[in-house]
């Protein structure tokens, strides 16, 4: 059983939610604004807080700050906000995901079951030597598996070739030319686009919103590369 | 892949020109285009040499063989030009060929009189009619006695034709051709003993043999003078076809001038790297020393004759050089630019110029003062030759009224300098510049207040103008903001209402109209973000972070996010660029959104299964990214009005989309410093890409 907290200022979006998260795992309180929130936090022992920045009273971010002084509680910040300053502001804040308003259901079911997953089970997971770990995804290369949130995602060999290089070097930027010639063993002439579309396969299996990855980032005009230190 | 084979390919043609290459090359063509006429693939690879269509005026072999006839041409009309003189001087073309005979061999009838003379001089002989004195040559003296040939003093030979007599035609000549030379010969009766000689007329007559059996030069003279004779018309129209052959040569040499076959345009010769004065100057002092090499070396007739036809034929060949060249440069067309004169005065301007710019930096003041002070001083000088003295009062006062004249002349120039730094502050756009006026009265304060009250005004009207714009951008933003969250309350309860009827599963029109909210608020919602981003984009009020990108890459990496779509839509991408690296200045994220608006574009208007194509080209320090593709709907609207925002380019609108793409794709691309050009041309839709190289 999960305690999720759902807090936004507008009844009918957390109605919605509640809809939406509606599962026999899951104990859904809410609040209707910041202080609400930081009440149901202190009463209650919240697994995951969904949380609205623009809301009366206290919003989003203060709330946040104010949560985090006492809990490391996973947060999803949930706003129409959509401009890149609030997603970084909120994100250095402490949230660990950020959902832009109007949001997809799907997605933000599949991204509280992540933060869930990740802040239960495999939060204390101890990890293995020949294991390559980055936020959620697992790459164990003994095995050949890869896994995210403990879900296996079946890869083809060349998408897990490309994902064994870019986690063994979290942060680094590849070219497709320099992946080209380390996966394929070959000179990259002119084939550069076939990169471009294992990556763009492997980010459709690994992302929730392939358009916006959280961490197989595409670097325009340079290269792929894999977030570093996202947990 | 093909158009990166085409262009190495005319690489080759221009660089390399070996036969095998060509031979290899032909074979790569012919295979490559297949496709092609097949007679036309076969003439080519049956010609190595012989690239793209074959000229006559492009081939070597051509050239060579014009100059050679163009020579031979000039020889023989020199040569027809001489046998028809000699041929004119000897009458031929007016006299009967006995005549122009008897003419021709008098200088020959001469010498063997003159040898006649010789013979009576010294031998003391008595001439007798009945002897023959000659043998051996094809000629005859008779001497005969006029008494009726005055008696003159001189002894030179008086040339005159006789009819032929009976007396004559006995001494077996044939009487017809034959010269008289008349001479007084004072010797001949000196047998007698009388000491002043009688002088006695006597007349030489010397004949010729017309057959001209024996070998010597008569024979060879009178075989010419025969040979020409009969080859006097041949002899015109010998030079006027030399003449003829010469022109055509010189035409079709001065068009070939130039044209090299395997090159296009026109290949420049190997003086044309001379300067065109200081290459005429040469051929005019080459053509001087050779006139004068003739001057000096012109002895007898031969001599003359072949060292004039040799230096002549020299004379033609510099020339035809010289014109050869001129034409290089006539079709050029830099027969100006590439002289030295041009240079000179070329030069010269630009020095002008510098000049000019060097006083212009001198400030207005310092100009001023100078040129007044240059003015007092020719006053003064022109003041001290009329007057002698010249410590008198006058020129104190003179002195003076010249130094109040130079403060206030100073205090104008200092004034205007203030103000026109004033006005080219305001022209640059520094509204907030402000002259002191403090110092200042009359119509130039006047002035310098309105100065300021117009960049008072203008600079209001910059501040307003931002903050409207700066107010726009954050309404739209706040408005969007304050939009999307009942939308998404829209979107949540319609996907809610979907599901409800699809578990009922009876109501299938309830679904369907689920279906069309959340489709149609789902349009909402990107409208509403494209709005956002472009009110930002226009405004500039974007964070743009320039850094070095490579535009290939990036490329690669929007045909890979592409792909998939453009596969669904049944469209074939080409993409084209080069090998290395292209390295442009821009911002990765935003140049990815004018990638993503235009490549989006192209997959929503597109003609199903028609081919799209992406190139990256590099020219000179641009690089140039095209998007090509094929429109589904005929383009009746302008490139400009495509780029407004709210149009799109099927007027019916019942496409998806909201036709703001193009125009954030161009505020983009003007945010990074770059440009977009948009082409329609009939149902190609080409937009261009121009960003500067690193």
């Amino acid at each position: 059983m999960y305690n999720i907290l759902i807090c936004d200022d507008e009844r009918d979006i957390v109605n919605a939610l509640k809809i939406y998260l509606n599962d026999a795992n899951y104990t859904l309180f809410e609040a209707f604004d910041g202080k609400e929130a930081l009440k149901v936090v202190e009463e209650h022992d919240i697994h995951l807080v969904l949380l609205d920045i623009m809301m009366p009273e206290m919003d989003g971010i203060e709330a946040m700050v104010k949560i985090r002084e006492k809990s490391n509680v996973p947060v999803i910040l949930l706003t129409a906000k959509s401009e890149d300053t609030d997603k970084i502001l909120g994100l250095t804040v402490g949230a660990d995901d950020y959902i832009t308003k109007p949001f997809n259901p799907v997605e933000v079911s599949a991204r509280c079951k992540s933060q869930l997953r990740r802040y239960m089970q495999l939060g204390a997971g101890s990890i293995q030597a020949a294991t390559l770990r980055c936020g959620a995804i697992e790459l164990d290369d003994t095995e050949k598996r890869v896994t995210l949130d403990g879900d296996e995602v079946a890869l083809t060999p060349t998408e897990y070739d490309i994902l064994k290089l870019l986690m063994q070097h979290p942060g680094q930027v590849f070219s497709p030319k320099e992946i080209y010639r380390r996966i394929w063993n070959d000179l990259p002439y002119g084939s550069e686009n076939t990169v471009a579309v294992h990556i763009r396969h492997l980010r459709e299996k690994l992302e929730i919103n392939p358009a916006e990855p959280r961490y197989l980032k595409v670097v325009w005009g340079q290269g792929y590369k894999m977030e570093k230190g996202r947990l | 892949m093909r158009e990166k084979g085409l262009l190495e390919e005319k690489e080759c043609t221009d660089a390399e020109r070996t036969e095998a290459r060509a031979e290899e090359r032909t074979e790569e063509r012919a295979e490559e285009r297949g496709h092609m006429k097949e007679g036309y693939a076969k003439e080519e690879a049956g010609r190595p040499g012989g690239k793209r269509r074959f000229r006559l005026t492009g081939s070597i072999v051509a050239k060579v063989a014009a100059a050679l006839l163009m020579l031979l041409g000039a020889v023989a009309c020199a040569f027809g030009g001489l046998a028809c003189y000699v041929a004119a001087e000897g009458n031929m073309y007016i006299s009967s060929y006995d005549t122009v005979l008897k003419d021709g061999l008098q200088s020959k009838a001469q010498a063997v009189a003159y040898r006649m003379y010789d013979y009576f001089n010294n031998e003391y002989a008595v001439p007798n009619p009945e002897r023959r004195y000659l043998d051996g040559i094809n000629a005859e003296v008779a001497v005969l006695e006029r008494e009726d040939i005055l008696a003159t003093d001189s002894s030179e030979f008086i040339w005159q034709s006789y009819q032929p007599t009976e007396a004559m035609e006995d001494n077996g000549f044939y009487s017809g051709l034959y010269a008289d030379v008349y001479m007084q010969l004072p010797a001949f009766d000196r047998q007698e003993g009388s000491e002043t000689p009688e002088k006695i007329s006597y007349v030489i007559r010397v004949f010729f043999d017309p057959a001209f059996e024996k070998q010597d030069d008569i024979r060879i003279v009178a075989g010419l003078i025969r040979l020409l004779y009969q080859a006097r018309y041949w002899v015109i129209a010998i030079c006027v076809g030399g003449a003829l052959l010469t022109v055509v040569c010189i035409i079709f040499l001065l068009c070939a001038a130039g044209h090299r076959n395997g090159r296009e345009g026109i290949v420049p010769g190997f003086l044309t790297r001379i300067p065109l004065d200081i290459l005429t100057l040469g051929f005019v002092m080459l053509a001087f020393l050779i006139y004068s090499f003739m001057q000096e070396y012109m002895y007898g007739i031969i001599g003359y004759t072949m060292l004039s036809i040799a230096l002549c034929i020299i004379t033609l060949m510099l020339g035809m050089i010289y014109l050869w060249d001129f034409a290089i440069r006539l079709k050029l067309g830099k027969l100006w630019r590439h002289t030295v004169i041009y240079k000179v005065l070329r030069l010269l301007r630009r020095m002008l110029r510098g000049i000019w710019r060097l006083l212009r930096k001198i400030p207005l003041v310092w100009i001023t003062v100078t040129a007044y002070l240059g003015l007092c001083f020719l006053e003064f000088v022109g003041m001290s030759m009329f007057t002698r003295k010249v410590y008198d009062p006058g020129m104190f006062l003179w002195v003076m009224e010249k130094l109040a004249v130079f403060l206030v002349v100073l205090y104008t120039a200092l004034v205007c300098k203030s103000l026109l730094k004033a006005s080219r502050e305001l022209a640059e756009g520094h509204a907030d510049y402000r002259v002191d006026t403090k110092y200042m009265f009359g119509d130039f304060k006047e002035h310098g207040e309105n100065l300021n009250c117009l960049g008072l005004g203008v600079s209001k009207a910059v501040a307003e103008k931002l903050k409207s714009e700066r107010l726009k951008t954050e309404l739209i933003t706040n408005v969007s903001h304050d939009i999307k969250t009942p939308l998404t309350s829209i979107i949540n309860y319609a996907e809610l209402i979907g599901r409800e009827a699809e578990n009922s599963a009876e109501n299938q029109k309830l679904q369907e109209y689920a279906e069309v909210l959340l489709r149609q608020s789902g349009r909402l919602r990107r409208l509403l973000e494209n709005l956002v981003e472009a009110s930002k984009a226009v405004t500039g009020s974007m964070e743009v972070h320039l850094e070095p990108c490579e535009a290939g890459v990036l490329l690669s990496q929007a045909v890979g996010e592409y792909q998939q779509r453009m596969e669904e839509k049944n469209l074939e991408m080409r993409v084209s660029q080069p090998e290395e690296a292209v390295r442009i200045l821009a911002d990765g994220r935003h140049l990815w959104r004018v990638f993503d608006n235009l490549l989006s574009n192209i997959c929503k208007y597109s003609q199903e299964g028609s081919r799209v194509y992406l190139s990256l080209e590099q020219r000179e320090d641009r690089v140039f990214i095209i998007f090509r593709n094929m429109s589904k709907y005929a383009l009746d609207i302008s490139p400009d009005e495509l780029e407004e925002r709210f149009v799109r380019g099927d007027k019916s609108r019942h496409m998806e989309g909201n036709g703001l793409g193009l125009s954030i794709a161009r505020s983009l691309t003007e945010l990074q410093n770059g440009q977009m050009e948009i082409v329609v041309d009939g149902d190609l839709f080409k937009v261009i890409l121009t960003f500067h190289i690193m």
